[in-house]
């Protein structure tokens, strides 16, 4: 039923996206003024938050995604999991390489230990890696699934603690770069906001194609599986 | 047999093992050791800036040795099927997966008893400013490391890179713990440095607990199948 739903709506959804990802690149190049001290680079920001935003939500995914697989045994969670935790993956490179853009003009490195959010996005990165080397590597078809959605619930519950301890790691040190007040105008939350939307949108896309990529490759393998057995 | 008479039977299980074979525990010692001693090398430097490094010289060369043995450990099971043996007594999943970080925790005790004085010995620091601190911090410190360890280490097992996919997994999850030590450490060694120690003893206790009780529920899933 449900996936019925989601596959007749694959294709409005698809176009919703393109329709209002094309609005966002205006508002991010012309709607929103320029920005006074920090100048044209600052438009980064329109890509750099959403995709952040997008990764938090794909990780949360794999997490709840990981706790139903593992309590219902239903492997639908389990390419769920798997299919946000991709994109995830794909929007923190994202988070990274456009922070990395944006900070080297603004704060003169490509890279500050500073910022807890900075770091926390890399330390993301590295947990999400190695949840898709398990997927990988690990053997066992229904095992990989299993051992993927524990790692997947036992990263999630550490990032907080990663975020709160790289925060007092550097505001208990003495701490030279402060939080950049950027007090916005009105036009700049606009595009902000709706950048962080037209985001989500570009992931639930990409998740629900995703979805059905992975639950085709599991029916190829099983009709392969009858085939060399009959 | 309650939950704890079971733990205790692993424990001294995995501990008898150990200490019959020995060889285990001696290359966690001489690796530690021998790992002091390249940081010194490396690092050669007076006493002012090793203030800034001591923390990771005492810590690394603990935390490594420990890595050694997780995948040993938990190996240990797989020779004559020992774990299918395990899994179809009545023993509870949970206590297997206490007995076993006990015993890993015991022998991480014991290679800390040797490197932290060897520790003293090379960098040639008379005394830590606060002892009881540095020993709360070594306890602690290994204490989420193995638990984390023990558990991934079984996660590992099946996995056709057992070897490094440990220690990609283990080292983003011990971040936060790491930097505890870290930071405690430096205040316990060396008495010029004012840090609030409150907020990362909470870190790591909660650390500890934390991920004490999840890997409780969920090792169940890692062996069954």
């Amino acid at each position: 039923m449900v996936n019925r739903l989601l596959g007749i709506s694959k294709i409005p959804l698809t176009l919703i996206t393109a329709i209002v990802i094309i609005i966002q690149l205006y508002m991010a190049f012309y709607y929103a003024p320029t920005e006074k001290y920090m100048g044209e680079i600052q438009r980064i920001m329109y890509f750099h938050v959403p995709s952040a935003f997008v990764a938090f939500v794909a990780f949360a995914i794999v997490f709840i995604g990981g706790v139903l697989y593992l309590y219902t045994k239903n492997k639908q969670w389990d390419y769920l999991a798997v299919s946000a935790a991709e994109i995830g993956v794909l929007f923190t490179t994202f988070v990274l390489v456009t922070g990395s853009l944006w900070a080297k003009p603004v704060w003169n490195a490509w890279w500050v230990w500073e910022d807890p959010r900075l770091v926390t996005s890399l330390i993301l990165w590295f947990m999400y890696i190695a949840y898709l080397f398990i997927r990988a590597s690990v053997q066992g078809e229904e095992r990989h699934r299993k051992f993927a959605a524990v790692f997947g619930i036992i990263a999630f519950l550490d990032v907080p603690l990663v975020y709160f301890s790289v925060k007092w790691w550097r505001t208990i040190h003495p701490k030279v770069i402060d939080e950049q007040g950027v007090h916005m105008p009105v036009e700049m939350a606009q595009t902000l906001f709706f950048s962080i939307i037209v985001f989500q949108f570009l992931f639930f896309t990409l998740l629900i194609y995703r979805f059905f990529l992975e639950r085709q490759k599991e029916k190829i393998k099983e009709i392969k599986n009858i085939e060399l057995k009959g | 047999m309650n939950f704890y008479k079971q733990t205790f039977l692993i424990l001294k299980r995995d501990l008898t093992l150990e200490f019959r074979q020995k060889s285990l525990l001696f290359s966690m010692i001489i690796f530690a050791l021998m790992l002091q001693v390249f940081l010194n090398i490396a690092f050669d430097t007076d006493m002012e800036a090793m203030q800034k490094l001591a923390a990771g010289i005492l810590w690394i060369p603990i935390l490594l040795s420990a890595m050694l043995g997780f995948n040993r450990i938990v190996a240990m099971d797989k020779e004559n099927s020992v774990l299918t043996g395990l899994l179809v007594s009545p023993l509870d999943k949970g206590a297997l997966y206490l007995g076993k970080f006990l015993g890993n925790l015991v022998l991480i005790f014991i290679v800390i008893c040797i490197s932290v004085p060897a520790f003293f010995l090379f960098v040639q620091q008379p005394y830590p400013n606060s002892l009881g601190l540095l020993i709360a911090v070594l306890l602690l410190g290994s204490w989420g490391f193995v638990a984390m360890g023990v558990f991934l280490a079984t996660l590992a097992q099946s996995s056709r890179i057992t070897e490094l996919l440990l220690p990609v997994m283990l080292f983003p999850l011990s971040v936060p713990l790491f930097l505890g030590i870290v930071q405690l450490t430096e205040v316990a060694l060396y008495p010029s440095i004012e840090m609030s120690q409150n907020v990362w003893l909470i870190l790591l206790v909660s650390y500890d607990i934390l991920f004490t009780i999840i890997p409780l529920f969920l090792f169940d899933y890692l062996l069954e199948v």
